[in-house]
Order: C-alpha cells, then sequence, then structure tokens
C-alpha cells in the first residue's frame, strides 16, 4: 500500500480506527498535538499520564464532541465524511455519566434505546441493567445510586446498542474494589464480543489486566506504548512521575 | 426522515417525563403567566370595551415573560453534569436535539396558553371572541417563533451563570416581530375585525417562524462544539 493510500484512509486489515495528527485547540491554546494511534478489531489500549496530558481531550474529540483537525477514520472512512454511522457504532462512556438523576435507571436506559432506534427499547433496557446486575434496581431514581452503580449504569447505556467501539473515561473512579471487578469483568466480556476500547485510566495496573497495550500521554504528545504481553506491569513504570492508587 | 423524526419524538418525550415527575416548569411557568392576569386585572378597572383593546396585548407579554422562564429552566436541566451532550452521541442529525425541544417547548406553552387564556378573558371582561380561530392562529404562529428563537438562545446561554438575566435581554431585542405580529393578529381576532394588514401579520410571522427554526436547525451542531 502506498503512503499515499494510507494517507487517504485505506482499511489496513482488521482495523478499526485510525487517529492521524489529531490536534485541538481550545482558544489559543493547543491541548492536543498530532495525536497518531490505531486499534484493531477487539484491541484494547489504555490511554494513562498525568492530569492535563490531553487524554479526556482526546476522547472527547473522538466520540464527535468537540471540534478537531488531523483525520480519524473509522474502518477506512473518515468520520467527518459519515458521522452517523460512526456513532451507531459507538459506544462512550465520559467523565459525566450523561443520565438523568431524576429518571429511573430503567427509563434512562429506555430513552437511550429509542435515541438509538433500538426495536424494543423496553426489553433492551431490561437486558441492560440485568448485564451489569441492576435489575433490582430498575425503578430507583438514578440520581439515588451510588458512584458504582452510576459507573455500572453509564456503561449499560454505552453498551446497549452494541456498539463496537468503547471510549472509556476513567470508568474506573471513585469506585469500590467489588464494583473494580464488577466492571473489569464487563470489560472482558465486551472484549470477548469483540468490542475495542481506549480506556482513559490513572489505574493502569488494574487496566493491564484486560488492555492490550498501555499508551502513554503528556503535556498533549503520545510519549510512548508497551504491549502488555510482552511485559508484566511490575516490570515497567510510565515515564510521568505518578503513584496509581492502589 | 422516520429515523429522525424518532428521536426528534423521543427527545420530546423525556422532557415530558421529566416534567410529569416534578411538574416544577409547568407549574413555574404557568403560575407566572396567571399572575400577570391577575396584576392586570387589578391595576386596571377594565370595562368589556377596554379589555378588548388591551386583551390582546396582555396576553402577549404573560406569555413571553412565562415562556422565557419555562425555556431557560428546561435548557439549564439539560446542563447538569452534561447530561443534555448524551443526546448528541445518538446516530442522527443533530438538529434533531434542537426540533425535540422546540417540541417540547411547544407543548409547554399550549398548555400554559390553554390554561391562561381563558383567565384573561375573565380578567379582561371580555364577553366573547369573533373570530376563535385567528386567535388560535396567532396564538399558534407567535409561540412558534418565541420558541423556535428561544430555544436557541436558552441553549445558548444555559451555561452561563446570569442566564437568567442574559435570556431575556439577547431574547426580547429579536422578538420585536413576534410580539407586534402576534398582538395584530390576536387584536383582529378578537375584535372580528379582519383587515388587509392582518393577512400581512399573517405571512411575516409564517416567514418568521420558518426562518428561525431552519437556521438554527442548520447550524445547531456547530453550536453544540463550540
Amino acid at each position: 500500500m502506498s503512503a499515499a493510500a494510507t494517507n487517504a484512509g485505506v482499511l489496513n486489515a482488521g482495523e478499526l480506527l485510525r487517529v492521524a495528527g489529531l490536534s485541538v485547540r481550545v482558544g489559543e491554546r493547543s491541548i492536543l498535538h498530532a495525536a497518531d494511534l490505531s486499534l484493531r478489531i477487539g484491541e484494547w489500549k489504555a490511554l494513562i499520564g498525568p492530569n492535563g496530558a490531553g487524554k479526556s481531550t482526546l476522547l472527547k474529540a473522538l466520540a464527535t464532541l468537540s471540534p478537531y483537525s488531523g483525520s480519524v477514520t473509522y474502518k477506512g472512512r473518515a468520520v467527518s465524511d459519515d458521522p452517523l454511522t460512526y456513532r451507531r457504532e459507538l459506544g462512550v462512556v465520559l467523565h459525566e455519566p450523561l443520565l438523568y438523576g431524576e429518571l429511573t435507571a430503567f427509563e434512562n436506559l429506555v430513552f437511550y434505546a429509542r435515541l438509538y432506534g433500538l426495536e424494543n427499547p423496553r426489553r433492551a433496557a431490561a437486558e441492560g441493567l440485568e448485564a451489569v446486575g441492576l435489575a433490582a434496581y430498575a425503578h430507583e431514581p438514578a440520581g439515588r445510586f451510588s458512584r458504582g452503580m452510576i459507573q455500572r449504569l453509564a456503561l449499560a447505556r454505552a453498551l446497549l446498542h452494541e456498539p463496537k467501539l468503547l471510549l472509556l473515561d476513567e470508568p474506573l473512579s471513585g469506585i469500590d474494589a467489588r464494583g473494580e471487578n464488577l466492571i473489569l469483568e464487563l470489560f472482558r466480556r465486551a472484549k470477548e464480543r469483540g468490542i475495542a476500547a481506549l480506556w482513559v485510566t490513572h489505574r493502569w495496573r488494574r487496566a493491564w489486566e484486560v488492555v492490550d497495550e498501555v499508551v502513554e500521554m503528556q503535556r498533549g504528545r503520545i510519549v510512548g506504548a508497551v504491549r502488555t504481553a510482552k511485559a508484566r506491569p511490575d516490570q515497567w513504570a510510565p515515564a510521568f512521575v505518578e503513584e496509581e492508587p492502589r | 426522515m422516520r429515523e429522525y423524526l424518532r428521536v426528534v419524538v423521543a427527545l420530546a418525550g423525556k422532557d415530558v417525563l421529566l416534567e410529569r415527575k416534578s411538574f416544577e416548569t409547568l407549574v413555574a411557568t404557568a403560575s407566572f403567566a396567571l399572575l400577570v392576569a391577575l396584576l392586570f386585572h387589578f391595576a386596571f378597572d377594565v370595562s368589556s370595551a377596554e379589555g378588548a383593546r388591551f386583551f390582546p396585548g396582555a396576553l402577549w407579554i404573560a406569555i413571553l415573560f412565562s415562556g422565557t422562564i419555562g425555556m431557560a429552566r428546561s435548557a439549564r436541566a439539560d446542563e447538569v453534569d452534561g447530561r443534555g451532550r448524551g443526546a448528541a452521541l445518538a446516530p442522527v442529525d443533530r438538529s434533531a436535539i434542537f426540533v425535540g425541544k422546540c417540541l417540547y417547548h411547544m407543548a409547554l406553552m399550549a398548555v400554559v396558553e390553554a390554561v391562561a387564556t381563558p383567565v384573561f378573558v375573565a380578567a379582561f371582561a371580555l364577553r366573547g371572541i369573533a373570530l376563535p380561530h385567528l386567535v388560535i392562529l396567532g396564538l399558534f404562529l407567535g409561540t412558534w417563533g418565541f420558541v423556535a428563537l428561544g430555544t436557541l438562545l436558552a441553549g445558548a446561554t444555559a451555561g452561563e451563570r446570569s442566564t437568567g438575566l442574559l435570556l431575556p435581554v439577547v431574547l426580547f431585542p429579536l422578538l420585536a416581530p413576534v410580539a407586534l405580529g402576534g398582538v395584530a393578529i390576536v387584536s383582529a381576532g378578537v375584535a372580528g375585525e379582519v383587515a388587509a394588514s392582518t393577512g400581512s401579520w399573517i405571512r411575516l410571522l409564517v416567514v418568521f417562524d420558518v426562518l428561525f427554526t431552519a437556521i438554527p436547525a442548520l447550524f445547531y451542531d456547530s453550536l453544540l462544539e463550540v
């Protein structure tokens, strides 16, 4: 394949997402500088780095929630050319859960199921709650949920329409060990189903259990990556000095 | 198109469901409109003839002020934890978010106007309305333009701390054609005197409504990204 063809976004075998020269500016300030990244079908990558490294900015740009320059191709096609197909196959968990606290867990998922045009929104919502272990709380207002339950509900929302790509921003933040284990188990199951993911996290040692690669960012740039199959978490340390909470 | 309409209905339905949980926005909006009727009733001792002259203006004052409160509240509700952005992830043109919100605001204002109009009729001692269908048309066209512009500006100012102050300041000057046209058509309907200018006001409001629905819908995606 020629370099020109590669730049035009021709699909490599198994490649799902390719990010080339992605930059984000907020006013005069550059938040993200020419990030390059690719993701294969079913591949999971963790994005780590200190606060302000540009991880969440990269995720929001990939979620089509903020303007960017550079190229993002999904299945070989520029996302800007066909954002609707891309969003149909995209599941997003941001730091904010994007849920309505006044509505019950079930009502929240029915609403999202309708947005995604699912055939039977009520059944999809019930199955989604079952999958994340919240069926018993289906008719409780989401505003009464603990942080862990909110994260599980947000994950159910993101998985409702069976996406091919997940963008996850700190899904383990503020939850206890039991909640972490539950979410990691959900991630493993999603990975088994061939869903790919880009996962922003500070808990990279826990992420190591699931992801195929850990990508490090600093000051808006991707500065390094390690394949998890080729190293153990105790054999590798990120360049930035930040001890992960244990 | 079917998919687009489905999302519009889902978004408007979500707002109706949120409203049904507390009726906060409806109660605040309708109470304000009724309060204006009450104030006008006590402030001016209007006989039936004078009432017919003041009724359309007073009714539109109540609609514009109370509707502004309702739309500002509704836009702020979507700002909580950025939850309104969830709809931006849906696989549909983002103008559906604007159209869905307009649909909900139209429904909200329809309820408010259905409650407030008979109260205003009583407050201004009207013996009857000569051309009720013209009054309904005037209310519909005026409300449509008001809601289209109000939804856009309420969304744009919802993130500001002083949105309650900012929205009327930016919205009301732009609403001059709606207020003037709405009052003129409702006046004609109350008095039963349809002049040539009534047709002109109807045409002006239709153009205003279509423009201020289509233009924001076209650029709503860019607005969301700012």
